[in-house]
């Protein structure tokens, strides 16, 4: 069956939710050969039928059209009311933005001038969305009226999601012609972690002054304009205001509010999430990008965001709440990377990392690519730290430990020494690494990175 | 209510392809009382059986053959026409049955007009059916009409069905004609 082409188009009806619609997919059925086929119903009956007017004509025994009548009868009236299926399906989700565990409902609008007596629609989600009942569906579409149906979908993982495919049988009134229609759909879900609503930020009265709002009363360099008053006497020429001097006949300067806020640089360590281990561990990166990226915008820092893994995704640093959503959208994708085969640890994002930038980066350091990174932005001056999420220890049972053949005990062996020593060298430069174990929850451990850096400060270690 | 009890019945498919075999059974059972040839309820309790294998196995052929082995065991019974019409009219409604136990398998939502627009067309068609069988049965008995009608009406009934046939053809060349494509505004 050959898929269907798509027509992208935006839904008349949008959540009232968010007050906005949800884009939408729709396929059209007018003219698709596929749903004009005969079906075994309508075999069935001519086979039955013809059987039967050669037995009576053969015995010469007219009874016998008795049994077979209906059967020629709703073949003759299955041929004659035939009329193509004229119409289309769009299908849509309510809300593009869910987070894990949450419902989506997915609507499925049927529009037919002629109408269509039996259509079933049945819906295939991708992995990370489970069925909430049946995503099966029978209706009858009613001459120029649109029927929708409505299907329940729960986040089971956070990613991108999508309906895959809609799968539409349509039938005439004797079942006897038709077809099915399989449509590749574009429906995406984008489902976040539930951990997106915790907020954290690294303490940064180094690089900070707040008084009242977020703008202090200071004076100094920076790009809000605070005053302007008489060129003075040591006074930079830099600031001089061009139009007012010229309009006063004397030199002017511009006084500005000093910039206080931090630049924060976020990287996240997409490694692979092949088993069920490193998902978690990537889980927990991606939470505790999102709590940092959202304390510290709230606080009017700037917030950049760096993923490293199979490809590279660079954000620069940028104020506001549509550079959240930005940094939201990066580290869901993080989820649906593919398995890395080749990593490019050499983004040209590195040079234009603000020197005096704060850099975290969440990443188990299992990769010496990273550390290399993490040591060559250490190396420019920067400010990093690094939180380490570690892994759960397995519970070996003897039968397991059995299974576990001694080559993997000891690559495995091999690759904490490896990490031990990625580990040691980052320290020796100066760059603050925490462990993150399981069970600590985020905000715990960015205190930890916090009070880290202070003491680090306090020791000139910068 | 009982509008919804029906409805709740018939929106399973198990329960639709239940009815497949309870169905043919009650008319096996209809038949054998009417039949003094023995033997015949076990040709029909085997096609029966046939015709529930169909309906679970979503295969209508299979469904059809055992229509068609039912129909054979009625006409060995030797029973009244009017009793051969009924058991037609039931194999119709058998077929359809099983037709909508494919439809409501695993259990989906059904909207309701979808069973009743099955309902009412079955009726309508099985009662159309009827009243044409018995004129046309009726007419063909008559001794004068039965050796000129009869030739005629199966010529009429052929040559209904090619036209239909032809009919269709037409319509589904014009459906799946290539169009060539429109230039762009």
């Amino acid at each position: 069956m050959a898929p269907r082409s798509l027509t992208p188009g935006v839904a008349t009806k949008g959540s009232a939710a968010e007050g906005r619609s949800e884009p939408s997919t729709t396929v059209r059925l007018t003219g698709d050969r596929d749903l004009a086929r005969r079906l075994p119903f309508f075999d069935v009956c001519c086979l039955i039928a013809v059987a039967g007017l050669a037995t009576a004509i053969g015995f010469r025994r007219p009874e016998i059209l008795a049994l077979t009548t209906p059967f020629l009868i709703a073949a003759a009236a299955g041929l004659a009311l035939w009329r193509p299926i004229d119409g289309q399906i769009s299908i849509r989700a309510d809300r593009s933005r869910i987070l894990e565990g949450e419902e989506v409902t997915i609507l499925v609008d049927i529009t037919s001038t002629s109408g269509v007596p039996r259509v079933e629609i049945e819906l295939e989600p991708s992995a990370r969305l489970a069925a909430v009942g049946s995503l099966r569906a029978v209706t009858t579409v009613r001459p120029g009226s649109t029927a929708t149906l409505a299907f329940t979908v729960r986040g089971s993982e956070w990613g991108i999601a999508r309906i895959t495919k809609l799968t539409a049988r349509l039938n005439d009134r004797f079942s006897m012609f038709g077809g099915q229609a399989d449509v590749f759909t574009d429906t995406t879900v984008t489902i976040g972690l539930p951990e997106d609503r915790i907020s954290a930020s690294l303490e940064a009265e180094r690089f900070r002054r707040i008084v009242g709002s977020h703008q202090s009363n200071d004076r100094g360099q920076g790009m809000e304009i605070a005053d302007i008053r008489p060129f003075q006497p040591g006074d930079s020429t830099r600031n001089i205001n061009w139009r007012i001097s010229n309009r006063r006949q004397e030199p002017w300067v511009t006084l500005r509010h000093p910039d206080r806020s931090t630049t924060m640089v976020v990287i996240v360590d997409a490694h692979d999430g092949g088993d069920d281990e490193q998902r978690i561990t990537q889980r927990r990166s991606v939470s505790a990008a999102m709590a940092l990226s959202r304390g510290h915008l709230a606080m009017h820092d700037r917030v950049g965001l760096l993923v490293v893994g199979h490809t590279v995704q660079w954000l620069p640093p940028k104020l506001g709440r549509n550079q959240l959503f930005q940094i939201a959208d990066h580290l869901v994708a993080v989820s649906n990377a593919p398995e890395a085969s080749r990593r490019m640890y050499r983004p040209p994002a590195v040079s234009t990392i603000p020197n005096n930038a704060i850099v975290v980066a969440v990443s188990p350091l299992r990769d010496p690519l990273m550390v290399a990174l993490v040591a060559e932005i250490r190396s420019r001056g920067n400010p990093v730290s690094v939180l380490v999420p570690e892994s759960r220890q397995p519970t070996a049972t003897r039968a397991r430990l059995r299974i576990t053949s001694r080559t993997n005990e000891q690559a495995r062996r091999l690759a904490a020494v490896e990490q031990q020593i990625g580990v040691q060298s980052l320290r020796e430069r100066g760059v603050g690494i925490v462990a993150w174990v399981p069970d600590d929850p985020v905000v715990t451990v960015i205190d930890q990175i916090r009070q880290l850096r202070m003491a680090m400060a306090r020791g000139r270690s910068w | 209510m009982l509008t919804w009890q029906i409805d709740r019945i018939l929106r399973a498919g198990p329960l639709c392809a239940v009815a497949t075999l309870l169905l043919p059974i009650a008319l096996a059972l209809l038949v054998n009382a009417q039949s003094d040839t023995e033997n015949v309820l076990g040709i029909m309790l085997v096609a029966s059986g046939i015709i529930l294998i169909g309906s679970i196995a979503g295969s209508t052929l299979t469904s059809g053959l055992g229509c068609a082995l039912f129909g054979l065991g009625t006409l060995v019974a030797e029973v009244p026409v009017a009793l051969m019409a009924a058991v037609g009219s039931g194999l119709y409604i058998t077929l359809v049955l099983h037709d909508l136990a494919g439809a409501f398998h695993r259990g989906p939502r059904i909207n309701p007009t979808v069973w009743r627009d099955a309902a009412v067309t079955t009726l309508v068609l099985t009662a159309l059916t009827a009243v044409a069988f018995a004129v046309t049965y009726t007419i063909g008995g008559l001794a004068t009409w039965q050796s000129i009608v009869v030739p005629f009406a199966i010529a009429a009934i052929g040559f209904s069905a090619k036209l239909a046939a032809d009919a269709h053809r037409t319509s589904a060349r014009q459906l799946t004609a290539r169009r060539s494509p429109q230039p762009d505004e």
